[in-house]
């Protein structure tokens, strides 16, 4: 059809000048010729779009003044049948493909370049140049590994088309043959994730992040075995860049999110199973038993798991692996990959990125300049962690949806995206240390050096045993009374919902160590407080607030809210199963009626009392259920996974379009700002932003179910 | 929910070694405990990822515990028997006279 158009070009671009006022008849011509084509012709010309068939109509009308009406009407017919059928095969051959290549043709032929007319050409093109290259599997990879894979051939897949992008990915899993699989077998979820972290963000291709975690873990390996990844990666997409990839002069250089594929979607609870020693992978059976010195580097992980920063550097075995443990090599391949990536920059994007960082160091250096630095008494006072404000007598507190932002909320505007899935970031953001803007502006603002931390150990000091519960309780109870009635209710159900946000333990410990240490913590920041050092009388002490001074609908709500801001439909914690089943019984509401409450917002019965005391309780918790629990396992999961946790989708697997839909109708009830009606603008506000972060996981699941 | 660090008298924070140790066969404390509770024991507080949601349990039901005593005079109800099953967590309080919970 393309040469057809091509030939009839000249013959076409003499008749425009000669007769431009038929064209504008055109449309009104061939809809009274298509009378007289055959039903299937006809069809196909009606399925074509308009500007199509105005084209085809232009096409053919050169043949009318030649050849007359009947040749007209043949050409139509011809044009049409072939323009549909080049169509049909395209397109069916495109869906045919993973999504993640679907993406990689339609970056290569989403070329401003590349016209409309030829766009249809440079798919089928691209699609033919992967003929009978096989399509990578990459499911003998972890889940995180794939992840790396996706990230590593990002550029590959968004710039070069999707044959580089296959040669990236073959030479990527190539590169890791001859590495052991890495097991995590004997290593706590949290241990498993601080490597994982840890190795990502020192790994730029999947061979680097495999050695990094074997090192991590101990296991011996032969590095000379390993095939230069960089190198082969480079190759495809060169040689892609010089065959098939139209468009592709300018890299992309951003670190957009790469579409992973499908078979990414897979838990990180069955990496260990999936890292199991197979008969292809003998050297996968190197267990830390047999190279002991090891053994203890991989237990020191295991021992301190909340401190990443610990992890390579304590785990770096003193034989066989010292060159991949060595740090410094690592931040020179940073560096110099950020010396090449800044060389490739177009003159106007340099120009950018140097604005920014001007404004940055500006911004910073009149921060600094404006704040006089206050020190920490070096006496560690944590007795009285509570004074703070109370000089902040009988004002009137004023709520506005900017300044709320305890839960959920803050992670949005922290981040800037990922929102959805990152619905309990109070408990799970464990690499971000920011909790809300709010925090964020707070932290910068704390009146302390970071010197300051350096011999303030909290780790030596135990905070929680050193603070006298009388004290506090008694604290809390005057401080909630200097405080007009409505601001009382208001503070008492953000104590709850802290309260229940961090009783999980899953914030990042710096989080909690930089609001326990900050001079003059604002009234947030001291509920906070009390929710991080779970007191128990600052709990009471709400809960009697509540009962007294609220009806029981307003007792109902509150229980609604705290399902709606901290549970995902399917991750109804432990500690949360408790926690709601006592403020049920405290609120007079009772076992039925949080049933009835659960029920209506996650269509489902409450689950039984947890008994993580008993075996049998034990023996019917799946891993995947313990992963919808971890909130900081969560945080490191790709997008795709963080969406379907949110929304309660399964981990893995093929996602159902109704299943979704039925997930986000249950959530948008869940959080419609009617369901805390009888509350406060507040709680109202936390809803409302709560929903729409269920509307970006909805969007983004759907987006890869079409 | 039994409080198995109670029960053998050692701290929440005890660390592995600790645990084992209390755990031994023959350990006095080990004695005071039933055979199942014993088997419950050994799988959860050996077990990385299980003992720390058990010790997060604990700690929240130290806290309900306290906060239980205080609302006392508060009202409320008591359809999910935190009482009893508080009882069954803290054993020090002999004087709570709650029915005994199902095994």
């Amino acid at each position: 059809m393309l040469q057809l158009m091509n030939c009839q070009n000249s013959a076409y671009r003499r008749y425009q000048r000669s007769w431009p006022n038929l064209l504008t008849g055109a449309s009104f011509v061939g809809l009274v010729v298509m009378f007289s084509l055959g039903a299937t012709a006809a069809d196909d010309f009606q399925d074509l779009d308009t500007d199509q068939q105005e084209r085809l109509m232009r096409l053919c009308n050169v043949v009318q003044l030649q050849s007359g009406t009947d040749a007209f009407r043949e050409c139509l017919k011809e044009q049409s049948t072939l323009l549909k059928s080049t169509q049909d095969s395209t397109s069916r051959a495109l869906t045919a493909l993973p999504i993640d290549e679907q993406f990689a043709i339609q970056q290569a032929c989403n070329n401003s370049a590349i016209s409309p007319d030829n766009k249809a050409a440079c798919i089928s093109e691209q699609i033919a140049t992967i003929g009978q290259q096989s399509l990578p599997d990459v499911s003998s990879l972890s889940t995180d590994e794939q992840y790396v894979v996706a990230q590593q051939c990002f550029e590959a897949q968004s710039t070069s088309g999707i044959s580089a992008y296959r040669d990236c990915i073959t030479g990527a899993m190539e590169s890791v043959e001859a590495l052991p699989a890495a097991q995590f077998t004997n290593r706590t979820a949290t241990a498993r994730s601080n490597i994982q972290l840890e190795c990502s963000q020192f790994s730029d291709d999947v061979a680097s992040y495999r050695k990094c975690v074997l090192t991590a873990l101990g296991v011996a390996f032969n590095d000379q075995a390993v095939p230069d990844v960089a190198a082969t990666t480079a190759t495809a997409q060169v040689d892609s860049a010089n065959g098939t990839s139209p468009g592709s002069d300018s890299p992309r250089l951003d670190s957009a999110p790469a579409v992973i594929p499908e078979s990414l979607s897979r838990t990180r609870a069955e990496t260990a199973s999936e890292s199991q020693p197979t008969p292809n992978n003998p050297a996968s059976v190197d267990t830390p038993a047999q190279s002991p010195a090891l053994e203890n580097n991989a237990s020191a992980i295991s021992e301190q798991p909340d401190n990443p920063a610990n992890t390579l550097d304590q785990s770096a075995p003193a034989a066989t692996v010292t060159e991949n443990a060595s740090i410094m090599d690592r931040l020179q391949q940073q560096l110099d990959k950020v010396q090449t990536r800044v060389a490739a920059l177009s003159p106007m994007r340099l120009i950018a990125l140097f604005a920014t960082l001007a404004v940055a160091f500006l911004v910073i250096g009149l921060t600094l300049m404006r704040k006089p630095v206050k020190r920490l008494s070096g006496s560690r006072n944590t007795k009285n962690l509570m004074a703070g404000s109370r000089r902040r007598r009988k004002r009137t507190h004023t709520s506005t949806a900017t300044d709320l932002a305890p839960i959920g909320i803050e992670s949005e505007t922290a981040d800037g995206n990922n929102s959805a899935a990152r619905l309990n970031d109070v408990t799970e953001n464990h690499a971000h240390t920011s909790i809300d803007s709010q925090y964020d502006q707070r932290t910068l603002e704390a009146p302390f050096e970071l010197e300051d931390f350096e011999d303030f150990d909290l780790e030596d000091t135990d905070i929680d045993s050193d603070i006298d519960n009388d004290t506090a309780s008694r604290q809390f109870s005057a401080w909630l009374n200097d405080f007009p009635m409505h601001t009382r209710q208001e503070f008492s159900i953000e104590l709850l919902i802290y309260w229940t946000a961090y009783a999980d333990n899953r914030f990042d410990p710096e989080l909690k160590r930089q609001v326990l240490l900050m001079n003059e913590p604002d009234d947030r920041s001291l509920i906070k407080r009390w929710a991080f050092l779970k007191d128990a009388h600052a709990l009471s002490d709400a809960i009697a607030f509540l009962q007294k001074n609220t009806e029981v609908e307003q007792r109902e709500q509150i229980i609604d809210l705290l399902m709606a801001l901290l549970i995902n439909e399917q991750a109804l914690t432990p500690i949360q199963n408790n926690l709601l089943r006592f403020l049920s019984d405290a609120f007079g509401i009772g076992s039925d009626g949080l049933n009835r409450q659960y029920k209506r917002a996650y269509g489902s019965d409450i689950p039984p009392v947890p008994r993580p005391d008993k075996m049998i309780w034990w023996n019917t918790i799946t891993a995947d259920q313990q992963l919808r629990w971890d909130a900081r396992a969560i945080a490191i999961q790709p997008d795709n996974i963080r969406y379907r946790i949110s929304l309660g989708q399964p981990l893995k697997g093929e996602l159902n379009r109704e299943a979704i839909v039925a997930s986000f109708n249950l959530s948008a009830q869940r959080c419609h700002h009617s369901r805390v009606a009888a509350l406060g603008e507040r709680e109202q506000a936390l809803m409302s932003t709560q929903q729409k972060k269920f509307e970006i996981a909805r969007n983004a699941l759907l987006e890869l179910v079409s | 929910m039994r409080n198995y660090f109670e029960n053998l008298n050692i701290r929440v924070t005890a660390t592995q070694q600790q645990i084992t140790d209390a755990l031994k066969p023959g350990s006095p404390a080990l004695d005071t405990l039933e055979a199942q509770h014993r088997k419950d024991a050994y799988q959860v507080l050996l077990d990385d990822d299980q003992r720390q949601l058990y010790v997060d349990t604990v700690m929240l039901y130290e806290a309900l515990n306290t906060a239980s005593s205080r609302l006392q005079s508060n009202g409320g109800i008591d359809t999910n028997r935190w009482l009893a099953r508080l009882a069954e967590f803290d054993t020090r309080y002999d004087d709570i006279l709650a029915p005994p919970l199902e095994p």
